[in-house]
């Protein structure tokens, strides 16, 4: 069974954000991670690099796919994870703990169209 | 499963096809789709992989080998017109499932034709120990694509000579192809290339749809992005350049730069020498944000006076270290 934190936003294509203030913290759900096996790389945007919500940003792959990243919120990405560069493995070890991009959000308001906790669950069938 | 193919039998560029796939991922209606696709001479790389570490880019230049970079996982591979590529679209999103299925499918059909195929935890399928297909996955928002080689004759030679690296001083932090023994279909097989994909068709397909030139020209757009410089070279995962020498009568140096999209992110130098100065401050924060060619390294560090930083190093000898990494 796949962890889920309360709290936090969620999109369909399993990413979450986790918003603190005017910050949006983005990464992958744990259900994702596991669906993708062992994660080799990360490859994240850059810093100042404009993401939209519905779009893609980067992509993690394991050592079964490249998987698209899909960013759920809107804004300007301020911080890359950049210890992900060296050990990409953290993903699968504590997703929600290594968040992937942190960005300056231009729409507050878009976290309403993301699920909750509770209605992720449901949605990944848990 | 549905054969998706094309109103023309016209050749293409690889990425064609790369986007042929995407198109019907992100267009048609959720179904199971495949076909089949043959190019000239060009060597693909995997989304997050460096190309100077798996490519010999200068025998693909002077041999009109093509260099493009997928968006699916995984390592390098060689085509031509004799190594077959298969491509699968569907909607089903688990990864594992997806793959074990797809490849079972294929192993089936080998194994029909009476080939003793196996397939490996790998992404392979192996016949006598040694590979004829490789096989990768992208995964977009709603639909997986799988697609693979399956090599019928291929020019193994030029297939060893065109991804094997001339740069062994490369360490990447992408991602790594697994070199292996590999065979070709036409060593078991006594029918045609042509006869082959005929009968994995009958076997894989039930019906066909034939995609018209509106969709063609739908396609040609997606492709334009793969064939950017951009896309192909500038996508590059970041890498580390080492090189380790000894000056005499100055010490042991270990001179590394860390390289992405041709910029210098980090530099770092490691040794038994002598430091009189500050080496950060004074010499390494000056590489940083460099573009990585001879001139800008050049320009960086020329007000540099090594002898105030580490202990009887002439400008000669910085130079002779950063250069040789080129």
């Amino acid at each position: 069974m796949s962890k889920i934190v309360e709290g936090l936003y969620y999109a369909e294509s399993h990413e979450y954000v986790k918003i603190e203030g005017e910050y949006g913290y983005v990464g992958i759900t744990d259900y994702a991670q596991h669906e993708l096996g062992n994660v080799v790389y990360v490859d994240m945007p850059d810093v100042d690099d404009e993401v939209e919500a519905g779009a893609d940003f980067g992509a993690v792959e394991s050592v079964k796919a490249a998987s698209d990243l899909i960013s759920p919120v809107s804004g300007t990405v301020v911080e890359i994870n950049e210890a992900l560069n060296d050990q990409p493995e953290l993903v699968n070890a504590d997703p929600y703990a290594n968040w992937i991009i942190k960005v300056q959000l231009s729409d507050a308001s878009e976290v309403e169209k993301l699920m909750d906790a509770a209605a992720y669950k449901a949605a990944i069938g848990e | 499963m549905v054969y998706v193919s094309l109103p023309d039998e016209r050749q293409r560029r690889l990425p064609f096809y790369l986007a042929m796939e995407e198109y019907i991922a992100r267009t048609l209606p959720a179904n199971d789709y495949f076909f089949m696709w043959q190019v000239r001479p060009t060597v693909i790389f995997g989304r997050n992989q460096l190309v100077e570490a798996e490519v010999d880019t200068a025998y693909c230049r002077a041999n009109g080998i093509e260099m493009y970079r997928r968006k699916s996982g995984g390592g390098c591979v060689y085509a031509d017109f004799s190594n077959i590529m298969f491509s699968y679209v569907t909607p089903e999103a688990n990864v594992n499932f997806t793959f074990n299925r797809y490849m079972l499918m294929v192993e089936h059909v080998l194994r029909k034709l009476g080939l003793d195929a196996r397939t490996t935890g790998r992404n392979d399928i192996l016949i006598d120990g040694k590979k004829v297909s490789g096989n990768a996955f992208y995964h977009l928002p709603a639909r997986s694509i799988v697609h693979g080689t399956m090599l019928y004759d291929t020019d193994l030679e030029r297939m060893a000579r065109s991804t094997t690296p001339s740069n062994e001083k490369l360490k990447s932090k992408g991602v790594q192809s697994v070199r292996q023994h590999v065979t070709t279909l036409n060593q078991y097989l006594s029918i045609s290339i042509d006869e082959f994909k005929a009968f994995v068709r009958e076997n894989l397909c039930s019906t066909e749809i034939m995609l018209d030139e509106a969709a063609v020209r739908l396609i040609e757009d997606i492709e334009s992005e793969y064939l950017t410089e951009e896309f192909i070279f500038g996508r590059n995962p970041a890498y580390t350049l080492v090189r380790r020498a000894r000056i005499e009568g100055v010490g042991e140096f270990e001179m590394r730069l860390e390289v992405k999209n041709a910029v210098v992110r980090k530099a770092n130098m490691l040794g038994d020498f002598f430091l009189v100065g500050d080496l950060d401050a004074g010499l390494l924060a000056r590489l940083k944000g460099v573009p990585f060619e001879r001139e800008a390294i050049e320009a960086a560090l020329r007000d540099v006076e090594p002898s105030t930083i580490i202990m009887n190093m002439t400008k000669e000898q910085l130079n002779e270290l950063i250069i040789k990494l080129f």
